[in-house]
């Protein structure tokens, strides 16, 4: 029952509630997240198949489906939730109540992102977004002011999404009288072009780009993310905004399009995620904060993520998805470790990292090339297979803002590149960094430089051609 | 459908509206959290709206012949219900953190306070 592998989380999250004044409450839930990690690897979750809660049968009850795009971004999370708790493990000492709730929290926040992957039920998915979501507020503000006024700008922009998702819902089951995804598109498939279905889709269509921070929505991210504790940021930023994607991927690939309604929809996705790119570049040249500019660069890379759900490009978006998660891991991790064991913040202050932490100063080479979509590596492959797309249906705009992007990003991530390289001579301090936090990172990085050898199976699973 | 079967959905339409002018006009966070939530009301409103059936009885008895209402959006209802609950929780918690913190719960002052330290 694929339902176990999210139930894991849930019950390491209750039980470092339950025990955790008396066991360490990061070895419960280091010891569940490996759990986790091992029950992805066992279970096939990958066949396509649609699953009844509770002994009910598929047509009538709540559907959990278990198909590729899901299981790829279960296995992500599963795998960037594993090592993002080994990272927050390392990066605190103290014990008490705020440590056992920062794990239950996390705990509960990877069970409810694995959820959306498996469901398959529209309010299912609103109740789990909302969860996470929920998670992510308590996760962002708990420590100090400025991460709770930022955790409250996103809560009142994820509030309003959560409202307009609750309002498509009830558009699209006032029409069809179902919540099941594949009873929803054989209803459209039947009925043709339907003004309220595709209003409804519009309304859902926006909650998830306001949840995803493409352009017009993406005002409370740079806040929230540079704002967040260092020991969050192996888990939020990674992979807090692709769920929403890949609910959004779902429903623009299993629903039909609606007559012309659904077509004008996903122009508007393609196009709003072209002016996040050069936003996002743009704004990222412009900062000096290590933690903004990645959190603006990360405005860039999901604008490259609604690029292709746009472009109907399911290899592109999945990839470029997979991709941004292992670089972006690793990139937080990175800074979140200068930050706090040698108190570096902005790009000035990397000057001579080289000498001070030669495994830190690789970490910013490769996946500022990964970025930036230099071959071998990872972000390469996920621009390939976008421009590919791109080129099939023959839309020139995006193809230049995608080739584009890779200037920008090159340009903001040799502005750091210079400061680490070039040093003057002299004796540099080294930076001791523990092994719980040097291994996640350096293992995500590695993933990173291997990732083209996994892609051919990962394509296979989609259905795709290399 | 005529005028009068029009009147709730105006109804929730303009309690959407309502909130969402919270929302967006309000400087006191404390208001913005009860825009959301009257945005949530209008959206569970617009659910049972849905459900309703004219002389439509409570979906209990299987025996008797006449029409039920929909069961199903009450039920979804009381979930939302619930979600809506924990989200005004974390919501005011964090406020709670915030007043005390910058000892002031209007958005402009606390921008304010934030732009002269940096």
């Amino acid at each position: 029952m694929i339902f176990s592998i999210p139930m894991s989380m849930f019950a390491g999250a209750i039980f470092t509630i339950m025990l955790g004044s008396k066991i360490n409450p990061k070895k419960i839930a280091l010891f569940f997240s490996f759990l986790n990690l091992l029950m992805c690897f066992g279970s096939k979750t990958y066949l396509d198949k649609k699953i009844g809660l509770g002994g009910w049968s598929s047509e009538g009850g709540i559907v959990m489906s278990s198909d590729p795009i899901g299981s790829i971004l279960v296995f992500l999370i599963s795998l960037l939730g594993f090592l993002g708790i080994l990272y927050a493990s390392g990066n605190t000492a103290e014990k008490g109540k705020e440590h056992i709730l920062f794990f239950s929290l996390t705990m509960f926040l990877l069970g409810a992102l694995q959820s959306i992957s498996f469901s398959w039920d529209l309010f299912n998915m609103y109740v789990w977004l909302e969860l996470s979501a929920i998670c992510a507020f308590a996760l962002i503000g708990y420590k100090t002011k400025e991460g709770a006024f930022a955790s409250f700008r996103y809560l009142l922009t994820s509030g309003v999404a959560g409202v307009f998702f609750l309002l498509g819902v009830g558009f699209v089951y006032g029409v069809t009288g179902t919540l099941n995804l594949t009873k929803i598109s054989n209803f459209a498939f039947v009925a043709g072009a339907n003004t309220t279905l595709a209003s409804g889709f519009i309304l859902i269509t926006l909650a998830l780009l306001m949840k995803m921070a493409v352009t017009p929505f993406h005002f409370w991210l740079p806040q929230a993310y540079s704002n967040s504790p260092n020991k969050t940021l192996g888990i939020i930023p990674a992979i807090m905004t692709k769920a929403p994607a890949v609910v959004l991927l779902r429903l623009v690939f299993y629903i039909p399009a609606t007559g012309t309604n659904w077509i004008i929809n996903s122009d508007l996705v393609m196009y709003m995620g072209g002016i996040a790119v050069i936003y996002g570049s743009i704004m990222a040249i412009r900062q000096l904060g290590l933690k903004k500019l990645l959190a603006y660069s990360s405005i860039a890379q999901l604008g490259l993520v609604a690029i292709g759900i746009g472009l109907m490009n399911i290899n592109g978006a999945m990839i470029q998805i997979v991709a941004h998660s292992i670089m972006k891991f690793s990139l937080f991790c990175t800074v979140g470790a200068l930050s706090s064991f040698a108190e570096i913040k902005t790009v000035p202050q990397l000057q001579e990292l080289w000498r001070k932490s030669p495994t830190l100063s690789w970490v910013f080479l490769i996946c500022g090339f990964s970025l930036a979509g230099i071959p071998p590596f990872a972000g390469f492959w996920a621009k390939y297979h976008l421009v590919l797309g791109a080129l099939e249906s023959s839309n020139w705009v995006i193809v230049s803002v995608i080739v584009f992007s890779s200037l920008l990003t090159a340009a903001y991530f040799f502005k750091i590149l210079e400061k680490i390289i070039y040093s003057r001579k002299g004796a540099a301090q080294k930076i001791k960094i523990p092994f719980s936090i040097s291994f996640p990172i350096s293992l995500a990085c590695v993933l990173t430089i291997f990732f083209g050898w996994g892609l051919s199976s990962v394509l296979a699973l989609l259905g795709g051609r290399i | 459908m005529d005028f009068s079967g029009k009147i709730p959905y105006i109804a929730n339409c303009l309690l959407l509206m309502l909130g969402a002018w919270g929302v967006l006009s309000q400087n006191n966070l404390l208001k913005k959290i009860i825009g959301i939530n009257i945005m949530q009301s209008s959206v569970i409103l617009f659910f049972i709206n849905l459900a309703y059936l004219k002389n439509g009885e409570i979906p209990i008895n299987p025996d008797s012949n006449a029409q039920h209402i929909a069961p199903l959006p009450h039920v979804l209802m009381l979930t939302a219900i619930v979600v809506g609950v924990a989200f005004t929780a974390v919501a005011l918690s964090l406020l709670v953190k915030i007043n005390s913190g910058y000892g002031s719960s209007n958005e402009l002052k606390i921008l304010e306070k934030i732009n002269k330290k940096s």
